[in-house]
């Protein structure tokens, strides 16, 4: 069983149809009218002051199967297949956050999570929520990404607004995915390790090499989108429904780029008298 | 200049017959570039169609609904597909002439004078088919 990927014509950055969900299309027509956010109330009110306002509550969502990937037997390296699948799956979820996005005019999302739960022994379901936003003044121009698509970030308002003070501005959410195969160990190393404190150098080295494989895409995505730093980096190892000997390297951040020369302030010592 | 002018001429082709796609080719002659030969199936059917390969991009011939000719711009980074569109040319010259000038770059100035050959060249040809 082979994975088919999505192959209708797509929104470019993503890689997945940008169409809107049906469903969601009546809704967000009236986007105007109220807006919804996930934002906490400190985050609300905070981000006020960025002169950004909340549009809508935005998500995507798949579903998605994960196809048949032939074993390496003992030895270590991607698993290609599986490695497509998982970038698949986030990126349709990403993909359709996005076009709710711009079906509401926002110049961008910020707090985007991305979630997953399994679906049997392989399917994959991933969500992507976050809140869109658009500048207050209609001068949300400046602040999308270079080719014009709005911006996406994994940042909260707090480090959104820190981020503003200083002159910088989120590009787009980029990951990098890696679904390695451990080489198994041989039978003398197995005999000589018997008792001992030891390193196990082929999870070390798969590890090192899965970083380094999902590190290489996310700056590719970070660079590509026109990002001068990411910001933000967390990372995730799992073994997901594949088994012993076979890790997902999971990296995210938030691209980022110059948009004024504004330093910002320091914060000032606050001593409570009273 | 290099990467204006290549996509000037990629636009320029683009006017021309089946969307210009026939300029993929001739890149591949570019320093770095490469022309990938089509994937087929064990029965002979194409899987994947033939591509150029411009560091992590690769732009194959391919259509749109209603059968407009486009290009598949795909970005691949160590085998695995990030991102993926079909664009007519016109839309993505500027994509793929940055690409490919990049590209060049990297090999230094001697590869740069030898894109300008290849830029030429194009010119030339979608002069002649114009």
């Amino acid at each position: 069983m082979w994975i088919t990927l999505q192959g209708a014509p797509c929104g470019y950055v993503y890689g997945v149809t940008d169409a809107l969900d049906s469903t969601a299309q009546a809704r967000l027509a009236e986007a105007d009218r109220l807006f919804t956010s996930d934002l906490s109330v400190p985050e609300f009110t905070l981000l006020e002051h960025t002169g950004f306002v909340p549009v809508e509550f935005v998500m995507g969502v798949s579903v998605y199967h994960v196809g048949f990937q032939p074993s390496r037997g003992m030895a270590a390296g991607e698993y290609q297949v599986l490695t497509q699948a998982m970038y698949q799956a986030r990126m349709n979820a990403v993909g359709r956050l996005v076009a709710e996005t711009k079906k509401v005019a926002a110049d961008g999302v910020v707090g985007v999570q991305l979630g997953y739960r399994g679906h049997g022994a392989d399917s994959i379901e991933f969500t992507a929520i976050g809140t869109a936003v658009r500048r207050g003044d209609g001068q949300g121009a400046g602040y999308r990404r270079p080719n014009g698509e709005p911006f996406t970030s994994h940042l909260g308002v707090k480090e959104f607004y820190q981020l503003l003070n200083v002159g910088w501005c989120p590009v787009s959410f980029v990951l990098g995915t890696c679904v390695y195969h451990i080489a198994v160990q041989g039978f003398l190393q197995t005999i000589k390790q018997i008792g001992q404190n030891t390193e196990l150098p082929q999870w070390t080295q798969g590890f090192y090499d899965a970083r380094e494989i999902a590190m290489a895409r996310l700056q590719g995505e970070a660079e590509r989108d026109g990002a001068e730093g990411v910001v933000g980096v967390t990372t995730e190892t799992k073994e997901w429904v594949w088994g012993g000997h076979t890790l997902e390297f999971f990296v995210a951040g938030t691209g980022i780029r110059r948009i004024s020369d504004q330093r910002g302030s320091l914060p000032a010592l606050v001593v409570p008298t009273g | 200049m290099t990467r204006e002018r290549l996509t000037a001429a990629l636009q320029a082709a683009s006017r021309g017959d089946d969307g210009g796609l026939w300029a993929l080719e001739t890149l591949s002659r570019a320093p770095g570039c490469l022309w990938l030969p089509p994937v087929r199936t064990l029965l002979g059917k194409v899987r994947t169609p033939a591509r150029l390969a411009a560091g992590d991009w690769r732009f194959a011939p391919s259509r749109l609904p209603g059968g407009l000719p486009a290009v598949h711009v795909a970005h691949e980074v160590r085998g695995v597909r990030l991102a993926e569109s079909d664009q007519p040319l016109a839309q993505c010259a500027a994509e793929i002439a940055d690409a490919v000038w990049t590209l060049a770059a990297s090999f230094g100035a001697a590869a740069q004078a030898e894109l300008d050959t290849v830029v030429e060249g194009l010119e030339r040809a979608t002069r002649a088919t114009s």
